[in-house]
């Protein structure tokens, strides 16, 4: 038997629900999207993801158009763009990469989104919820900040995201989560 | 025919502001983005689409240019009148141009219209418009040949009500990135 043994099975409150945002996978988001990337003018797109296990199910529009749609399950990915081309690739980061030139961290991304610091080392306010993210991906930094939250079925969200990369920007407002207690 | 029928109820709300609820659904029906605004529309080609929930977002048409306001990146895009509203309700609600409305086919069924482009290209597959029995608009959807429908219900809808030219001219407010794509 181990000699640490902990002094309660409960884990610390931030951990608690740590722990079942982790487990979260099953769920969608409306929101919108900031993107300004270095040098470019900014775009703002409304968004709409959908979750589901490793499957994610991702739509841009803007006003009354699609301007891109995003998919990726076990057998890989498929991007519709603006001109309503599609393109196929192994996952949807290599396609977005292959596309814009931009790695974005995707895998990650899926749980940065919920507020889990996945492969990254985190900041957590007195509540529990989690501040701010760092983490470097493919030789790549990113630094989160996680500005505000919302409460949804007893668990807190971030509702407010802002993700950075060198002098490429992500803001993300989000209006609406729901999702299926795991 | 069913074409100059439509037009011509148009014209009877050749000015008109309303409240707008508009919800976009997916191939599945699904409900992916929600929004509400006001809109006012002047014959000809002039418009004033201001969404207010979830979050501020202002198309404005003087007849030649057309804003595009996103205080969320702070920027406001100006394009051609033409390029603007293809492929969007605003091209049949505020247009009288013939040239236009050449383009599609008009079939009427009771108070409600169904306009296809006559281009199988087109990237919107269909338009609907609804009237009710005093004439008024109640409501009109795009259909995209790709995916998703966009459809809106008006309320509080005034056809008496009177514009300056003002009204659809923008001012572009202080520190507001200007994206001129015209």
């Amino acid at each position: 038997c181990s000699l640490l043994q902990p002094t309660s099975k409960e884990p610390l409150p931030e951990f608690a629900q740590q722990t079942q945002l982790a487990e979260l996978d099953h769920w969608q988001i409306k929101g919108k999207l900031a993107i300004r990337q270095a040098k470019q003018k900014p775009v703002a797109l409304d968004m709409h993801w959908q979750q589901q296990g490793e499957q994610f199910h991702i739509t841009f529009t803007k006003l009354f158009k699609t301007v891109l749609e995003v998919k990726q399950d076990k057998f890989g990915a498929w991007l519709r763009d603006n001109n309503g081309e599609e393109h196929y690739a192994a996952d949807a980061q290599l396609l977005i990469q292959h596309l814009t030139g931009w790695v974005l961290p995707l895998n990650q991304m899926q749980q940065w989104v919920k507020g889990v610091p996945l492969d990254a080392t985190a900041q957590f306010d007195d509540q529990g919820n989690v501040i701010n993210i760092d983490a470097i991906v493919e030789q790549q930094p990113w630094h989160l900040t996680l500005a505000g939250h919302t409460q949804s079925q007893g668990l807190t969200l971030p509702s407010n995201l802002s993700l950075k990369n060198n002098d490429n920007l992500l803001k993300l407002k989000i209006y609406e989560w729901t999702f299926e207690q795991p | 025919d069913a074409a100059q029928d439509l037009q011509q109820k148009l014209h009877k709300v050749s000015q008109f502001s309303a409240n707008f609820s508009q919800q976009v659904l997916d191939l599945d029906g699904k409900v992916i983005q929600e929004a509400s605004g006001e809109l006012n529309v002047a014959h000809p080609d002039k418009f004033r689409w201001q969404v207010l929930m979830p979050d501020e977002e202002l198309v404005l048409s003087n007849g030649n240019t057309v804003w595009v306001y996103s205080p969320f990146v702070e920027q406001v895009t100006l394009l051609d009148q033409a390029d603007a509203v293809a492929g969007t309700p605003f091209l049949l609600l505020a247009s009288t141009d013939k040239a236009v409305w050449q383009q599609y086919e008009v079939v009427a069924q009771q108070q409600k219209f169904v306009i296809k482009p006559k281009d199988e290209q087109a990237s919107i597959a269909e338009f609907t418009m609804k009237f009710n029995q005093k004439d008024q608009l109640i409501g009109f959807s795009i259909k995209e040949r790709q995916g998703q429908t966009s459809q809106f219900v008006l309320s509080e809808f005034n056809s008496k009500s009177t514009f300056k030219d003002s009204d659809f001219e923008f001012v572009i407010p202080e520190g507001v990135e200007v994206d001129d794509q015209r």
